[in-house]
């Protein structure tokens, strides 16, 4: 086959650009309105390792930072008020560090060779999920 | 135009994929039943029918067992008290059962006949009072398992004497909570916290994946406040204490779990027992009981049952968890009045 | 015959050498888009050449030697898992879509589609490794992302074989 001189974009080209863009519009604008972010109230963070939770942090009582430390990776977890974010990671990728500051409810940020997840969770989350009395 | 849809099509069926595993919002539904409140965290597809399911079946059994209202197979049963053999629900049937044999296993510290002591006292009541000796020991000869007799066959019960008073308060609550999980298993539920009156039923585990947290109440502070956490899945969670329904007068305080031995408040060295346990059905019948117990009959208790793990805390607030649930447990006590006792 | 057979594996050894000299040249290039595994895709540029004028073995072979040299480079099982599985995904979609779809698709077109593919499937692949969802959380930025990233990619790679088609540099291949 021939590849033909042409500049113009085909039809399927148009096609698929134009309908993946209108996926992620669509998808976008579910994530922003119907998956429920609580802004105001408890601010928890919750780092998982290894599939399990290894630190919750109340991000709402939090004056002085506090630096969580995983060994993989040599990675560092700042919390501080308000707001948490990876600082620092020895892994290949480094998208951890690009996620940049979590800081509304139902931010994540990931380092996948680590196995690590930092996401903030809503009011939802209390420490028990129901009391035995 | 057929192959266009081919990229399409594997970003929408990822997408879909993506779409339905997002089921972490939970359907939380309150009611209020066997006099209690019914708290249902449920996770899944089914959760509304499931819900719905569930509710009822407690009012059901709540109708069945009750001897707080007119009507259901308790109720007629102990007015046929001394009076021969009664058809009965099987589901009844096997409740008492059940119920029974933690009656048996704990040497009658757990006893469902002793109805006519609670009625005596009436303590959760504002006719609650102290009886006199003579009327404890009048009835105390009312108090006794193995006066029930049952005949499974023909779904039928008696109790041998009259008066005698079966009172499945004690019960009931675990045997429902049993009978909720089933429902929520027959739905293809494998995620839920139930709560009833206090008897927490975890199934599977929280949606994302890690065990369901269940607080201990702080015997001496407002609901609400524990003492501890206990991370379970699939295990049903019950607490007996001396704080649940009690009263005062004379300066002293009455609380309503009853000795039948002794037709009195039982006289336990533990403010609370909490039992942790694959069924439902088991954790409250033996909370009552070890409750009675006190803590060292409790704890021996307990280790011979085997079935079964358990959370004490002592009246000198000092609080002690059997071997195979340290792991699980987590001491936090914003209180500050507690000491979590490790090694004993 | 003989010959053509010799030319083939020069020209399958010249390509991979270059796929995984692009490969290792982009690692140098980071992406504003906080998505696990996204890059810009040039080795595709390689792909794109292989898929238009070898068949489909060659493209497999290619694909894989290259996956695999980078991860030994890079010392990273996982990312040797990720690109293995989203690279061979990727070459096989945009395979079919050239030869069964070249009237309704360009280049430029398959090499967006390829860029889906192979994006999805790593942070699927991701997801799985991390036991948590994050697909979602991702899919729309990803989705522009391997959009702007295909499409420039296609570009360059459209550019490549109309100058190798012109100079007749492959022309054996193409005909064998």
């Amino acid at each position: 086959m021939k590849v033909k001189n042409s500049n113009i974009l085909k039809k399927g080209d148009v096609i698929l650009i134009f309908s993946i863009l209108i996926l992620a519009g669509i998808i976008f604008i579910w994530k922003a309105y119907f998956v429920e972010k609580f802004d105001v109230g408890e601010k928890i963070a919750v780092i998982m390792h290894d599939g399990k939770n290894i630190e919750r942090v109340n991000l709402n009582n939090l004056n002085n930072p506090v630096f969580i430390k995983i060994k993989d990776y040599n990675i560092v977890i700042i919390a501080e008020k308000g707001r948490i974010r990876f600082l620092q990671s020895d892994c290949p990728d480094k998208i951890c560090l690009k996620s940049g500051y979590l800081t509304k409810c139902g931010d994540k940020a990931v380092c996948v060779p680590s196995r690590t997840q930092v996401v903030i969770s809503g009011k939802d989350d209390d420490e028990i999920d129901s009391l035995s009395f | 135009m057929k192959k266009i849809v081919f990229p399409l099509l594997i970003t929408v069926l990822i997408l879909v994929t993506a779409c339905t595993k997002n089921n972490s919002k939970p359907l939380q539904v309150d009611s209020f039943a066997m006099g209690t409140i019914i708290s249902l965290k449920i996770y899944g597809e089914n959760s509304q029918k499931t819900a719905n399911e569930v509710i009822e079946k407690i009012k059901y059994l709540e109708k069945l067992f009750t001897i707080n209202a007119p009507g259901g197979d308790i109720n007629k049963l102990n007015e046929n008290a001394g009076k021969g053999y009664v058809k009965l629900n099987p589901e009844t049937i096997a409740t008492i059962k059940e119920a029974l044999k933690k009656s048996v296993i704990s040497n009658g510290a757990f006893d469902i006949t002793v109805g006519s002591i609670v009625k005596l006292w009436e303590i959760g009541t504002e006719k609650a009072r102290i009886p006199s000796e003579n009327e404890i020991n009048k009835l105390l000869g009312l108090v006794n398992y193995r006066n029930v007799h049952i005949d499974e066959k023909n779904n039928c019960a008696s109790l041998e004497k009259t008066g005698q008073i079966i009172d499945l308060g004690g019960y009931a609550k675990g045997y429902a909570g049993e009978a909720a999980k089933e429902i929520c298993k027959k739905n293809g539920i494998s995620s839920a916290c139930l709560n009833l009156g206090g008897n927490v039923i975890a199934i599977g585990n929280r949606p994302d994946k890690n065990p369901w947290n269940i607080g201990i109440q702080n015997p001496r502070a407002k609901t609400g406040n524990y003492i501890g956490i206990v991370k379970v899945s699939d295990k049903a969670v019950a607490t007996s204490g001396d704080y649940q329904r009690c009263f005062e007068k004379n300066g002293k305080i009455f609380h309503h779990i009853m000795d039948p031995k002794t037709g009195k408040p039982a006289k336990s060295d533990l403010m609370s027992v909490t039992i942790v346990a694959s069924s439902a059905a088991d954790t409250d019948g033996l909370s009552t009981g070890t409750f009675v117990l006190g803590f060292d009959k409790g704890r021996n208790f307990i280790k011979q049952y085997g079935k079964a793990e358990a959370i004490f805390i002592t009246t000198n607030k000092k609080i002690y968890v059997t071997e195979g649930l340290k792991k699980s447990f987590i001491f936090k006590d914003e209180s500050e009045e507690f000491e979590y006792i490790e090694k004993g | 015959m003989i010959k053509v057979n010799n030319t083939r594996r020069a020209i399958n050894i010249i390509l991979v050498c270059n796929a995984i000299l692009f490969s290792y040249v982009e690692t140098f290039v980071p992406l504003p888009f906080p998505v696990p595994g996204l890059k810009l895709g040039l080795a595709n540029i390689i792909t794109i050449i292989a898929i238009v004028f070898l068949n489909y073995k060659d493209v497999v072979f290619i694909v894989v030697f290259r996956c695999m040299a980078m991860a030994f480079l890079a010392k990273g099982i996982i990312a040797l898992v990720l690109s293995l599985s989203a690279g061979f995904l990727s070459a096989t979609v945009m395979w079919f879509l050239y030869t069964k779809a070249y009237g309704i698709f360009s280049i430029r077109g398959i090499s967006i589609a390829g860029a889906i593919v192979h994006n999805v499937v790593q942070v699927i692949i991701a997801s799985i490794i991390l036991g948590e969802n994050i697909l979602f959380c991702y899919l729309p930025i990803l989705l522009i992302a391997s959009v702007i990233t295909g499409f420039f990619i296609g570009f360059i790679g459209e550019l490549a074989v109309k100058q190798i088609q012109k100079k007749g540099l492959l022309y054996k291949c193409q005909n064998s």
